[in-house]
């Protein structure tokens, strides 16, 4: 690596705000990338795994090329939308061609069963546990437009604005969009009011 | 015209639903327990990536040879990124025919209120330094003309936000 904190410039990258970072990187600073990486990566990986139902194999994949493209591409990005966005928008893409290639598989156990939450009560840890599977499969039934929307909503807390900008449409339409994701998802989740 | 079925309503957000909230920090937690796992491995393979870079001509002591315009521009970031205030904006490498230096354009936002030539010959030499050291003797010879220094923008408190 060339530059950041470690060497000659005296302001380290956690403080710098993503535009900057964003700059930084565009010229080759591969401390700045790194650190755009740690700030948004895993939101990446999160909405992947959601959008690819779960399959946390294809999500790498997708959020791999999402983040190659953003190191390649970084020298054309002017700042136009804010950092994040910009992100997303890339994982989108990504997560949208993924889908496009994939076989219609049947769900297999390993897709959901990764380890375990840091609950110690055996059976708090359950509960848990059978609430997001179940949060998971409701939202595995939104056509793919709602639960972006509703993943970058609640998820990762993006405005409609942002959101609509990641998914390439309207505000108007992520507010419909999302309206009814919740409804669908308060009446699939109702057993467990 | 018969108008469609209404919809049940929906709770007005998940966020004010603490089952639905609690499901979906259960959702944030599962897929970050994988993430850390492969995270490290993911960054690397990024940054492997190598952009798209023109070939500029260098001459080295055994003879002609070509350096990546992206090379170029780290090095001289990392070199002008030892002046005071100052936050680099973009480096511009200009080139004549296909492969031959011409010039360069720095573009820079200055802490407001510092003088601005001595910033901007700081710069310019720091510049020369690094592009002699990487091309060899270049021509045509460092300039106001040939080595430009834009400021952009100015900011004023530390993080430029």
């Amino acid at each position: 690596m060339h530059s950041g904190k470690g060497e000659d410039n005296p302001e380290p990258v956690s403080r710098v705000n993503d535009q900057d970072l964003a700059r930084r990187a565009a010229l080759g600073d591969r401390f700045a990338f790194a650190e755009i990486f740690h700030r948004h990566a895993a939101a990446m990986f999160r909405y992947a795994v959601h959008m690819l139902d779960g399959d946390v194999g294809q999500a790498e994949d997708a959020v791999q090329e999402a983040l190659t493209q953003a190191w390649v591409h970084l020298p054309r990005f002017r700042g136009d939308s804010a950092l994040q966005t910009w992100l997303f928008r890339i994982t989108a893409n990504c997560v949208l061609s993924a889908r496009r290639r994939r076989r219609p598989i049947v769900g297999e156990d390993w897709v959901l069963t990764l380890p375990a939450g840091p609950d110690t009560d055996p059976v708090a840890r359950a509960q848990h546990e059978e609430l997001r599977v179940a949060l998971e499969a409701a939202l595995g039934e939104l056509p793919w437009r709602q639960r972006a929307s509703w993943l970058l909503r609640e998820l990762e807390g993006l405005s409609y604005e942002e959101i609509a900008d990641t998914l390439n449409t309207s505000p108007t339409v992520i507010r419909g969009q999302l309206h009814r994701a919740r409804g669908t998802l308060a009446v699939r989740m109702a057993q467990w009011r | 015209m018969i108008p469609p079925p209404k919809l049940p309503e929906p709770p007005a957000s998940p966020r004010e639903d603490a089952m639905l909230e609690q499901a979906a920090q259960s959702l944030r937690e599962h897929v970050d327990q994988r993430w850390v796992e492969i995270s490290d491995r993911v960054l690397s393979r990024a940054l492997r990536a190598t952009r798209t870079s023109l070939a500029v001509q260098a001459r080295a002591p055994s003879g002609p040879v070509h350096i990546s315009e992206q090379v170029l521009i780290t090095y001289i970031r990392d070199a002008i990124s030892t002046v005071p205030d100052v936050k680099i904006q973009d480096v511009v490498i200009t080139t004549e025919g296909l492969d031959t230096y011409a010039g360069l354009t720095i573009t820079i936002s200055a802490r407001f209120g510092v003088p601005l030539l001595p910033i901007a010959d700081a710069i310019r030499a720091l510049a020369n330094t690094r592009l002699s050291e990487l091309l060899g003797p270049i021509a045509p010879p460092v300039t106001v003309t040939t080595v430009h220094v834009h400021v952009q923008d100015v900011f004023q408190d530390d993080r430029g936000d």
